[in-house]
């Protein structure tokens, strides 16, 4: 695109018609097409185009209903969450799915709080005894440990 | 229909989380129960009130042979002794001087001819054993297993 004329150029007049300028520049514009011959013809050149394309638009629209369109895109589409959700949510009454997901809860819970115990009491974890004192006559003490109970095993040689 | 579904749904919550172990306090009494074991290098031998104990003495001593000389059981309360006679003029004292839910005090000593040879203080884990040896017996040893189970 070239310049229309000394002072604005075609992109600045095809901006005008499509009301793309601001207010300022509109009436700046505006003014000029009035005093000048260049620019004048390549506006009624643009405002030609638009409205054939605008004519060509509207025909397209009449033939679609656009409403009718919308209206069978959503029927589809709730339709088919509807079917799934019917097939599985409706054969009980929902008061049973909250008393399901409560219990379920409850035992999550539990689970959480107690899995310690379930999995590995406290009380087999590490040796089975502490020893706090020996005495006697005795010559030696040796204090161990099984391998695998940690079992605490204690043996003394008497004096 | 609603109702019994209710009465269900309660029952079961309930059930379930009696289900747990049971954290109560325990009380003031355990059961010990002692077993006098003869180890020995002699023929491979395991009596069958052992068979939990082999494995784990066999981890630890070179004995081929673990015979049962007694088996007592004793429901102790507190600062009360338990005592089992064993061979050779000796005699095993078991006191439980604290029991709680998760470990039990004793007090064991062993006495050769009313004299005290061994003595200790253990914090034995509930439901758990310990095992002390070895005053000579024969062609081998003695071995005292001791289990707590606090009521």
């Amino acid at each position: 695109m070239g310049k229309a004329c000394k002072i604005y150029d075609e992109k600045t007049i095809s901006k005008f018609i499509d009301n793309e300028l601001s207010s300022k520049n509109i009436k700046m514009v505006s003014e000029h097409i009035e005093t000048c011959p260049i620019c004048s013809s390549i506006a009624a050149k643009y405002n030609h185009l638009s409205a054939v394309f605008v004519q060509s638009a509207s025909k397209q629209l009449d033939i679609i209903d656009t409403g009718l369109l919308g209206q069978n895109v959503f029927e589809q589409i709730k339709r088919k969450d509807h079917d799934f959700f019917k097939k599985v949510f409706d054969y009980f009454p929902p008061k049973f799915y909250l008393k399901i997901a409560s219990v379920f809860a409850i035992m999550v819970v539990s689970l959480i709080y107690f899995q310690e115990r379930i999995i590995k009491p406290t009380n087999l974890i590490g040796p089975s005894a502490i020893v706090n004192s020996i005495d006697g006559n005795v010559s030696s003490v040796m204090i161990f440990e099984t391998e695998k109970s940690k079992q605490t095993i204690i043996w003394f040689s008497e004096a | 229909m609603g109702r019994y579904l209710n009465a269900i749904f309660i029952l079961f919550v309930t059930c379930w989380i009696c289900s747990f172990p049971n954290t109560a306090m325990a009380g003031n009494s355990v059961r010990t129960d002692v077993r006098i074991i003869h180890a020995s290098q002699g023929q491979n031998h395991i009596d069958s009130g052992l068979s939990d104990l082999a494995e784990e003495l066999g981890s630890v001593f070179k004995y081929t042979s673990y015979r049962l000389i007694k088996a007592e059981s004793m429901t102790l309360n507190n600062n009360q002794q338990g005592i089992v006679n064993l061979p050779d003029e000796r005699s095993l004292i078991v006191t439980p001087i604290t029991i709680s839910k998760e470990k039990i005090k004793y007090q064991i000593n062993i006495l050769k001819s009313g004299d005290q040879i061994f003595g200790t203080q253990i914090l034995l884990k509930n439901q758990r054993s310990i095992t002390i040896g070895g005053p000579k017996f024969k062609d081998g040893y003695l071995l005292f297993n001791i289990s707590g189970n606090a009521l």
